[in-house]
């Protein structure tokens, strides 16, 4: 199985940058997500968890998004439902989720997903 | 999709506000422009046959607020649905809005673009009531307004 690297929009800030490392579990994506088909984008996202769970190997997915929409959104948590799943079965995880210290409510976000999935998110400022 | 970001980016860089006030007229900005190219009734088709929705935004201020205001086009049957939503979104606490977000995120199917889940996202954003109406044209089409305030922080920029 491969990395995960994806930065095919470099032009384009509505994408984020995806880089799933297999070999050492660090799982990021980084920058705003508001694409038009989000499941398009967020498919090969999904799978690779998929793939990588399937080998028992440990992760830990940091999510460095300073935006996302609310079809994006659907979709990462769908990847911390995934991850959800894996710890149940014994899976091991950390899960780092970054916001800029003057956004408020991207920590009040965090928050509703860490309620909403039940797992342990690291909350977790950064400076602009 | 290119305008929105460009008009995004426009705001973050230019806008003499807060930063935080910036932050969220940059969301929501973002959320009502998406809303309008998912929903509007009126449509551009693009030359891969894909079709973006066609509306007007408007963002302008006062001394107090930043305004962010949207209108487009709806079938007629929508806009029962939509007045009915935005009631409920208004009448409804911060907390209960969160809740109610998380549930329909939960229950959306995978590729839902999520509409009402926008506009809930809108209101938590602006913590402001939320302006809207329907309205019937003289040709007898239907648009729907929605209109966020922000509120300027008068900290120093």
């Amino acid at each position: 199985m491969e990395s995960l690297y994806i930065n095919d929009y470099p032009d384009q800030i509505n994408y984020p940058v995806v880089d799933f490392n297999y070999n050492t579990g660090i799982c990021e994506i980084s920058g705003e997500s508001y694409m038009e088909d989000s499941y398009v984008f967020y498919e090969p996202l999904m799978n690779w968890f998929k793939n990588y769970f399937d080998e028992e190997r440990p992760i830990i997915f940091n999510i460095k998004l300073i935006y996302f929409n609310t079809s994006s959104s659907r979709l990462i948590l769908e990847l911390l439902d995934l991850i959800k799943a894996y710890i149940d079965n014994g899976g091991k995880a950390e899960i780092n989720w970054f916001y800029k210290k003057n956004d408020p409510d991207m920590k009040r976000e965090i928050s509703d997903f860490k309620d909403e999935t039940n797992l342990e998110i690291n909350i977790l400022p950064f400076e602009d | 999709m290119r305008i929105v970001t460009a008009i995004g980016t426009y705001l973050t860089e230019k806008a003499y506000v807060h930063l935080v006030t910036k932050t969220k007229l940059y969301k929501i900005f973002i959320e009502l422009a998406m809303n309008v190219s998912n929903y509007s009734f009126e449509r551009y088709q693009n030359s891969d046959s894909s079709t973006n929705g066609i509306g007007e935004i408007k963002i302008f201020e006062d001394n107090e607020y930043m305004y962010c205001q949207t209108r487009n086009k709806i079938l007629a049957d929508q806009g029962s649905i939509l007045i009915r939503n935005c009631e409920t979104i208004n009448s409804s606490s911060h907390t209960d809005l969160r809740l109610m977000r998380s549930c329909l995120r939960k229950e959306a199917p995978i590729r839902d673009t999520g509409a009402h889940i926008g506009l809930i996202t809108v209101k938590l954003y602006t913590e402001n009531q939320i302006e809207f109406e329907v309205i019937e044209d003289i040709n007898k089409d239907f648009y729907f307004t929605i209109k966020a305030k922000i509120d300027k922080i008068k900290d120093d920029l």
